[in-house]
């Protein structure tokens, strides 16, 4: 337990607690996004305001994730590589499992927290009705069903240059949030649009956590398409890895080898 | 009988087509300092990577035992400390917060405090890894190096960014760490410091090994050097000495270059009487190698 709890005190520390950026681009921007887009964006009547401000806390929760996924994640993963932090870690008996599962428990954390937030947003702003089971049980829903989108952020932290994954991240973040109808319900765009934004993870997740917030179950199709877009995104975070361990990585030693051509 | 901390036989390498290592063959002796130098590209950090296990088994053929292993087992690694080029600037993270996350790694650290006294790093602990200056920096590097309490240390151009009294005082801790039972491989391009520290030293050039062992025996292979002192005597007269390659004269002064100084002072003994102010300067570690490197 000892280098866990070191890691992650060391870790809570230096990529939470202490970096102003993320703390305001994961946490607090959703937040002044849910109030802004609930309260002063919006008109219509009580029941359609009261349903729309329960649907954008399933918005702001995942825009949130996906901010953290590929704004946080993924920079704080490649930023240590680059750094050699990494390979320091492999190089000693404890190797890099507890740094490793520091890092997945930090990014569960601000996950969970930003979904409190946002629903104690809700409930104190705009009134919207959720117990304190319901608010638990949808922050947990937050983390679980948004698995692909974080695994998306760990596959581009293998991205080797620093300005790549800042442009990447921006290209995918800001049109997914778009056409996955987080900013603005999807039944507003086109069609084909919609078909599109219907199959990515940013919109099935949500549509998750609609279910839950409107004490609906959760429909075989979202499952389906949650489960799929675990696979895919499993397989490329393989991939990224196999490709970067064939580079350089700490490994059983060979004994004599058949020479090969050189 | 000496007991091997590594042993690397026909130890072959490449980055894609490219060789980089062209069958490495070395021992280190438990509790020596092995000094290993040799130009850029030469293969210096390839090599220490892949005693380390840090380079893809795909690449590599040969073998590479440390401790008498073939595998690097968290039991070795706890042996191990590194001390690599780079260092580690991570952000919004202190000295002292870097090494407790450091010492958690290992079965049995240094407390961070004695490391941090015994290395006097105390004036700069409490502050970030990136407000602090590049030397400064390799002096905590070397301290995460050294935490674990290893057995067998790597450094890799450890004293670049140092001031003078810094390097003074690291080649002293080193020696200690010698002293103390300690296996050190280290890499410099400082080779008066090399020269002075290494018990052994290895001169790679263009991934193979030139030439392997203590100064005494290099020096042997090149024994060449200067002698200068004061006569009257013609300088036509030294022409005909043994191993004398050249002659300069600056008014009283005369001074000799040669392969060989034992074998050219030897034959100066008839002139003893008509010399003063003799000096002898022996090649260095940098004209050896500088003469080898010439060479290939």
């Amino acid at each position: 337990m000892g280098p866990f709890i070191k890691q992650l005190k060391f870790n809570f520390k230096r990529l939470y607690l202490r970096n102003r950026g993320y703390q305001i681009g994961t946490l607090l921007m959703p937040v002044a996004f849910y109030a802004l887009f609930t309260k002063i964006m919006v008109k219509g009547s009580g029941p359609e305001m009261m349903m729309y401000s329960k649907t954008y806390i399933a918005s702001m929760v995942i825009y949130s994730v996906l901010i953290n996924a590929l704004f946080g994640v993924a920079q704080f993963l490649q930023e240590d590589r680059r750094v050699q932090l990494v390979q320091n870690m492999e190089m000693t008996p404890a190797g890099t499992s507890s740094y490793y599962l520091s890092i997945s428990v930090l990014m569960a954390g601000a996950n969970l927290v930003s979904a409190i937030l946002i629903q104690l947003v809700a409930i104190l702003e705009n009134g919207v009705d959720l117990t304190a089971v319901m608010v638990i049980e949808t922050a947990v829903l937050a983390v679980l069903g948004t698995l692909p989108i974080m695994l998306v952020g760990i596959a581009y932290s293998y991205l080797k240059s620093p300005e790549l994954l800042g442009a990447l991240s921006n290209v995918t973040v800001f049109p997914l949030a778009m056409v996955s109808g987080l900013w603005w319900p999807i039944s507003i765009m086109p069609k084909w649009l919609r078909q599109i934004g219907e199959l990515t993870p940013t919109y099935i997740s949500k549509h998750i956590l609609d279910s839950q917030l409107l004490n609906k179950s959760i429909s075989h199709n979202d499952m389906m398409g949650l489960i799929v877009w675990l696979l895919i995104t499993g397989a490329v975070v393989g991939l990224a890895v196999i490709r970067d361990k064939g580079g350089l990585r700490f490994d059983v030693q060979q004994t004599t080898k058949t020479e090969k051509n050189i | 009988m000496t007991t091997q901390a590594v042993a690397i036989k026909n130890l072959k390498f490449s980055y894609g087509d490219k060789p980089v290592l062209k069958g490495v063959n070395l021992e280190i002796h438990e509790g020596e300092i092995f000094g290993l130098v040799g130009p850029n590209g030469a293969g210096k950090t390839t090599l220490l990577n892949s005693i380390m296990g840090l380079t893809s088994a795909d690449q590599i053929t040969g073998s590479v035992e440390v401790y008498g292993s073939t595998r690097i087992s968290n039991q070795i690694k706890n042996m191990i400390g590194s001390m690599l080029q780079g260092d580690i600037r991570l952000t919004r993270v202190t000295v002292r917060e870097y090494l407790s996350v450091i010492a958690s790694q290992y079965y049995d650290p240094k407390p961070v405090e004695a490391v941090i006294n015994e290395l006097k790093l105390g004036s700069f602990a409490n502050k970030w890894l990136t407000g602090i200056s590049g030397g400064q920096l390799r002096r905590v590097t070397f301290a995460a190096a050294i935490i674990g309490q290893p057995k067998l240390l790597f450094l890799d151009e450890p004293t670049v960014g140092m001031d003078v009294d810094a390097r003074r005082e690291f080649w002293d801790y080193v020696d200690n760490l010698k002293m103390q039972g300690t296996t050190i491989m280290v890499t410099s391009h400082y080779l008066a410091e090399i020269q002075t520290v290494a018990d052994r030293i290895g001169i790679l050039i263009d991934g193979k090994f030139e030439s392997v062992g203590t100064w005494n025996e290099l020096s042997q292979v090149d024994s060449g050097g200067t002698i200068e002192f004061t006569t009257e005597i013609s300088t036509s007269i030294f022409e005909d000495l043994p191993a004398v390659t050249g002659i300069q004269r600056s008014g009283m002064i005369t001074t000799i270059n040669s392969e060989n100084t034992d074998d050219t002072l030897k034959s100066l003994v008839p002139f003893i009487e008509k010399l003063s102010e003799i000096t002898v300067q022996r090649k260095s570690l940098e004209s050896l190698f500088m003469g080898l490197t010439e060479r290939e």
